[in-house]
């Protein structure tokens, strides 16, 4: 049990504080809560795609809103994490669609592949595998998002070879969706 | 105003209200979890749906205001059949574990169930479970009981200003809890399981203690600050139970400070339950007549000015009214209830009384604070200008120590010199004043002892006079009170004949031995090293503190709960307070403890019943005829001297939970003294 | 079926390029200041006239929300357009954010210029983080072409701000979207007050899908005449479709109003997985809808009025398709778990409700439901129906009553006794 929280451990990085106070300024000066989910998801990003108790508290004072404001926000959406992720998040969608089209199995098939064990972070600390509510994609099913970034389309093959593609280090967040589709073929040609 | 239609029959209703406040002012009952009365709608539990002419669907009648020609229904098939899904919904997760729970008999939940017929959901699931919250020594947590109603978080965030409670996470799995484990940190946290409709949130001093149907109620006032909290008081025969707040829209509306509620375990706790003689150097207990000759004994002797008496704090106005005449029968006038030592004029009466009364704080434009915290110092009165604060049409100032008070205000600074500058007009909170309608000032105790309290007096009487505090109907000048027995001491003169004479002087006569004997009653809070080994001290009061440790004699008295008595409030409110339980061991009422060694020593008091010691009150002061207040005449001299020292004003109350003999021999209190106070965790 | 030259979306899978130059080429902002200067009565009147309703689902003629915006109210006001596409079997606008970003933009214009709204916030559920990015260069590219910013045409000043969600469903509510995006959990508000009068930062708002933006553009070239003959009564002109599920070429399409379903499955779609014969179940538009068998889709036209006489709705024009295959009972499970995550725990119907629901198909899904269970169920669904803040419990309660409708004897096989 606590009355006071201590001094945050947390800061914006130079170039996250420049951001942040871009982020404020799209707001009516008076509606700096309206910054609130933006600073979460530029915290989250800098921390390595988790908050903390001390970012909310950083960002408590930064916006000048009460932390209780902060941790109701940050516990309602479902993209803040609270807990370590891997270096490559991967969200499922197990929503209905993706579901008949058999996600269940790419779902288990990436946990087997990447090692990763009920909802921790793999042990090499690069993967961690969650499912989650439609991610609104349903033509493309089965898909899944890697750090945010789309794939769609997928099988176990090619599930299998975007896996070890980031096992191999390749930097899959500066690809073009059509450089992914040309690799994965998790793209549809129209 | 409008006119509206509740279930065929016509109605005059108030503009701009709800129609759930329409209903109740009608006494037309509308069941309901999450709405309450003094804290924002927000419509959530569904339960006070009604139908509304014209709505397409069943309208929630917390959130729905009210219109000429309106119509609505509030008992029909689907309104019944709207209850009741809620109510069976509801119960697919609540435990019903209703045996086990505190507030079984008194909850708003189980109530309702009651009335519409169900005891159990037929949707057959498991239930959801919810761990345990700890949100401090106050509040007992059940969350699997909780129907989300957000009432205790709505309380904490309005009405006691503090962002401590929150639903947190969604849908189903969503519970209230604190930020990581802090504590509820508000000086009314009690509220919330008063406010909670279910069993979710409770009172930790009652917990498993009685089920409601067996208390004994007794519906009396506060006196552990001076404010005067209406209370209802909760007991078995034996001991009280719980302290409730009681409606009271005048003084504390229906909230009560935690210190008020959670001292029910210092009632039984080093309590003087026998009279005591020292003998030896060490106190026996005795029989009355025993300490009474030995009292008598060491008076006989004595001239009045070698006599004395000294009241403290929680005194009833007739003991102290007795004790008065008793020292006069003795030729003394070397008494005085001012204990804190602030040498307030007993002749001047508005000027040691919060003149606006508490709930025109509500109607202030502009509030300078003065050498005051009163989140300490009166935290229901402080939630009154946090309401005012709110409805955004007042301007807070405060000159002294910067501190959390859960509303903002421009922190002038903390010397006193900048109330000489606002006098001037060389501070622009002058202008503030000067251009609001209903301004008021509220002078805490701490700056009164801080600088010089006469100069403070009046310079902040200038100030009042020369920016519109005083007017017809207003007066803005206040004096923010801590004890309870103060004003009704000053209200019947329990003071030198000469009000700059105060308890410092009887003490000094006291070290010199020029004065003799002295009677305290209730004073525990002076510097007793002043007195010498030959003063004979009669101390009389309920709990045993440094008051009774240097007593010669010691006369049990009894705790405010434990006896009729009447208190002044700090707006000069006479208020009457009822016996709940029976004083224990062989203590007795104070006022006959003093009648009764009046009688010892052959002046008999001329009173043999509390109607008669009234009578007599009531002669000396009429405002005990009145249940109203008699506000007092504002009285300015413009050639008073106004020259302060210059000092910094440091507030009076440092923690807030232990002020007296009662809070400090709580466990709760000490509890929340480790906790909020010295930071110490469990 | 709908003709070539009458489509909307003429680059729906950005088969010809995205920038802004291109979006030009193919005839945005052909003669936006032409549009403008016939003044916003104009503009809304041509709005009522076209028969657009609402693509978010909730099907409100979009002329009648924004005549709503009082004209002489001194307050700021706003246009928030609502891009937090996740029904469950629904992708359209995310093909539009893809893709047809300036069309977007453009309707944008129009509607802020009609309601004199000098800011939008475009609110984008967080999962599009990589369509957001097309649409921040697509507003970038309008900004240094001056159709963004200060007096641009001489005629007005507005700014574009994209605001990401975070994941939450119920932020796709308009008023839960508003409280998202003023930093607050998405919890729906009570109304009245509406948005129009009392919407972003307590100012008259509009709120309109991005579909239905993205549109306005095509009906001011074109004319409210040409959109409104298109498509059948009471349903006018055009609208994506997304066919999902077990078909063989699944994608977004934009088809007139009141094509034939078959058809669309057939030729778009390339077909049921299996041929039509293996056809199951259809639910026509997002997971709220309730389900059609497939004697139901035979002869099913995707308009209002024939969806609502099948016993089910147009929604989102989002057609999930499931063949012989599937295990229906897992479907309507999975449904409801969805909106069990999804539901913001404000009021007691859905958040209660919505879990017992669940706990109750939890039952039949391990065997361990009764008869008394499933008529517990009927009997939930019927009795909420109508009750919460907003709508998401009336979703759960249509997809639950919908399956019970047509598949009741699936649970009765399922159950013990």
């Amino acid at each position: 049990m606590k009355v006071n929280i201590g001094e945050p451990s947390f800061s914006f990085t130079l170039n996250n504080d420049k951001l942040a106070k871009e982020i404020i300024s799209k707001y009516p000066e008076t509606q700096r809560f309206s910054a609130i989910m933006p600073l979460l998801t530029l915290a989250q990003k800098q921390n390595g795609g988790h908050l903390n108790d001390p970012i909310i508290q950083y960002l408590s004072t930064y916006l000048n809103v009460s932390v209780m404001s902060f941790y109701e926000v940050a516990k309602f959406y479902t993209m803040y994490k609270f807990k370590p992720v891997g270096k490559y998040h991967i969200s499922f969608c197990k929503s209905v669609v993706c579901m008949v089209l058999d996600a269940d199995d790419l779902y288990d098939h990436c946990k087997k592949i990447t090692g990763v064990m009920g909802n921790e972070v793999s042990s090499d600390g690069l993967f961690s595998v969650q499912q989650v509510e439609c991610l609104g994609a349903c033509v493309n099913a089965p898909v899944m998002t890697v750090n945010n970034i789309s794939y769609e389309n997928l099988t176990k093959i090619s599930l299998s070879k975007i896996i070890d593609d980031m096992k191999k280090g390749l930097n899959m967040g500066s690809m073009s969706i059509v450089q992914r589709s040309a690799i994965y073929h998790v793209f549809k040609q129209h | 105003m409008p006119k509206i239609i509740v279930n065929g029959k016509e109605y005059q209703v108030d503009e701009g209200i709800t129609l759930i406040q329409a209903c109740d002012s009608l006494g037309i009952q509308i069941p309901r979890f999450c709405y309450h009365e003094k804290l924002p709608s927000v419509g959530s539990c569904r339960m006070c749906a009604v139908e509304l002419k014209g709505a397409p669907k069943l309208v929630s009648s917390c959130t729905t205001s009210v219109f000429d020609g309106m119509e609505v229904v509030t008992e029909s098939d689907k309104v019944d059949q709207m209850r009741k899904t809620m109510l069976e919904i509801l119960l697919i997760n609540h435990p019903l574990d209703c045996p086990i729970c505190d507030k079984g008999g008194e909850c708003d939940l189980q109530d309702q169930t009651y009335a519409y017929g169900l005891d159990r959901s037929s949707i057959d699931v498991q239930k959801r479970s919810v761990e345990k919250k700890d949100f401090g020594p106050l509040i007992d947590s059940y969350m699997t009981r909780c129907i989300h109603c957000t009432r205790c978080v709505r309380f904490c965030t309005e009405i006691a200003g503090v962002e401590s409670l929150g639903a947190i996470g969604r849908g189903d799995e969503t519970e209230i809890n604190t930020y990581v484990g802090m504590a509820v940190t508000s000086e009314l946290s009690g509220n919330i399981a008063d406010v909670c409709p279910v069993g979710a949130l409770t009172n930790s001093n009652y917990a498993y203690k009685a089920r409601p149907w067996e208390l004994i109620s007794t519906e009396t006032i506060d006196i552990m600050d001076a404010l005067g909290s209406n209370i209802k008081v909760d007991s078995s025969p034996l001991a009280v139970l719980r302290i409730l707040p009681r409606l009271n829209e005048s003084i504390n509306e229906e909230w009560l400070a935690d210190k008020s509620r959670y001292i029910v375990d210092a009632l039984r706790v080093q309590r003087l339950d026998t009279p005591l003689i020292r003998e030896n150097g060490h106190l026996r207990s005795a029989t009355w007549e025993e300490a009474f000759e030995t009292i008598k004994n060491n008076l006989v002797n004595l001239k009045g000015e070698e006599i004395s008496a000294i009241a403290g704090n929680f005194n009833d106005v007739e003991t102290m009214f007795a004790l008065k005449e008793l020292m006069e029968s003795l030729g003394s006038s070397n008494i005085d209830c001012r204990i804190q030592n602030i040498l307030f004029n007993n002749k001047d009466t508005s000027s040691y009384l919060f003149n606006s009364q508490i709930a025109s704080i509500d109607d202030s434009d502009a509030i300078l604070i003065i050498g005051s915290n009163p989140r300490k110092e009166a935290p229901v009165l402080n939630a009154r200008i946090r309401k005012a604060y709110l409805s955004g049409n007042v301007k807070i100032a405060l000159v002294g120590e910067k501190e959390d008070l859960t509303y903002n205000y421009d922190h002038l600074g903390e010397n006193s010199n900048i109330l000489q500058d606002i006098l001037n007009e060389k501070h622009n909170f002058a202008q503030v004043l000067k251009s609001a309608k209903k301004p008021m000032l509220i002078l805490g105790l701490g700056a009164l002892l801080s600088d010089n309290a006469e100069m403070l007096i009046n310079l902040c009487k200038a100030i009042a006079n020369k920016f519109g505090l005083i007017l017809d109907d207003w007066n803005g000048f206040n004096v923010l009170q801590t004890s309870s027995s103060l004003v009704g001491g000053l209200e019947i003169g329990f003071v030198p004949k000469d009000y700059k004479v105060g308890v410092h002087h009887i003490l000094e006569d006291i070290s010199v031995n020029k004065i003799k004997f002295t009677w305290l009653l209730n004073a525990d809070e002076l510097n007793f090293n002043k007195f010498q080994k030959n003063t004979f001290v009669v101390y009389q009061g309920h709990h045993g503190d440094a008051g009774a440790s240097i007593a010669n004699v010691v006369l049990p008295g009894c705790l405010w709960l434990e006896k009729d008595g009447t208190y002044v409030n700090m707006e000069r409110r006479v208020q009457k307070s009822y016996k709940c339980v029976s004083p224990i061991g062989q203590s007795k009422e104070d006022w006959k403890i003093i009648r009764k060694f009046s009688e010892v020593i052959d002046k008999a008091l001329p009173y043999n019943n509390l109607e008669e010691l009234r009578e007599k009150m009531s002669q000396y002061n009429t405002i005990f005829n009145n249940i109203n207040i008699e506000p007092a005449k504002f009285s300015y001299d413009s050639k008073a001297d106004t020259n302060i020292i210059g000092k910094s004003l440091l507030n009076i109350i440092k923690n807030y939970y232990i002020t007296d003999v009662i809070s400090k021999n709580s466990l709760k209190m000490n509890e929340c003294t480790k906790l909020f106070v010295n930071n110490k965790s469990k | 079926m709908l003709a070539e030259e009458n489509k909307v979306f003429n680059n729906l899978y950005g088969q010809n390029g995205v920038t802004l130059d291109i979006a030009k080429k193919l005839g945005s902002f052909a003669d936006l200041k032409g549009i403008l200067e016939k003044g916003s009565d104009f503009i809304i009147n041509e709005m009522k006239a076209s028969n657009l309703k609402g693509r978010g689902g909730a099907a409100f003629s979009v002329g009648m929300k924004w005549s709503f915006i009082s004209k002489d109210d001194p307050r700021d006001r706003y246009l928030v357009i609502n891009g937090d596409e996740g029904e469950p079997g629904t992708c359209k606008d995310r093909e539009l954010l893809r893709h047809e970003p300036y069309k977007l933009i453009e309707g944008i214009i129009i509607a802020s210029y009609a309601i004199k709204a000098k800011a939008c916030y475009v609110y984008i559920r967080g999962e599009f983080a990589e369509e957001a990015k097309v649409l921040q260069k697509a507003i970038d590219e309008c900004y240094q072409d001056k159709l963004l910013g200060t007096n641009c045409l001489g005629l007005y000043d507005l700014d574009v701000y994209i605001h990401l969600g975070a994941g939450a469903y119920i932020c796709g509510e308009e008023t839960a979207l508003l409280e998202s995006l003023e930093g607050r959990k998405g919890f729906p508000r009570l109304k009245p007050p509406f948005p129009a009068n009392c919407g972003l930062y307590s100012s008259p708002t509009v709120i309109n899908n991005v579909e239905t933006i993205a549109t306005v553009p095509a009906i001011l070239y074109r004319g409210a005449k040409w959109y409104s003959s298109i498509g059948v009564e009471n349903s006018a002109g055009t609208k994506l479709f997304c066919i999902s599920g077990h078909v063989n070429n699944p994608c977004v399409v934009e088809e007139e109003m009141g094509v034939s379903l078959k058809d669309m499955i057939e030729t778009h779609a390339r077909g049921v997985i299996g041929g039509w014969d293996n056809l199951l179940a259809v639910i026509p538009g997002g997971a709220s809808t309730p389900i059609l068998p497939k004697n139901f889709c035979d002869r099913l036209n995707m308009d209002f009025d024939s969806l609502k006489g099948a016993g089910s709705a147009l929604g989102t024009g989002a057609i999930m398709v499931f063949n012989k295959n599937t295990n229906l009972l897992k479907v309507i499970h999975n449904i409801v778990h969805f909106y069990y995550d999804e539901s913001c725990g404000q009021c007691t119907p859905c958040r209660e409700g919505s879990g017992g629901a669940l706990k109750l198909l939890n039952k039949f899904m391990n065997n361990q439901g009764t008869a008394k269970d499933i008529d517990a169920l009927d009997n939930l669904v019927g009795r909420t129906l109508g009750t919460s803040i907003c709508g998401l419990n009336d979703a759960t309660v249509f997809a639950v009553k919908g399956f019970l409708k047509h598949y009741k004897d699936l649970l009765l096989e399922k159950s013990i006794n």
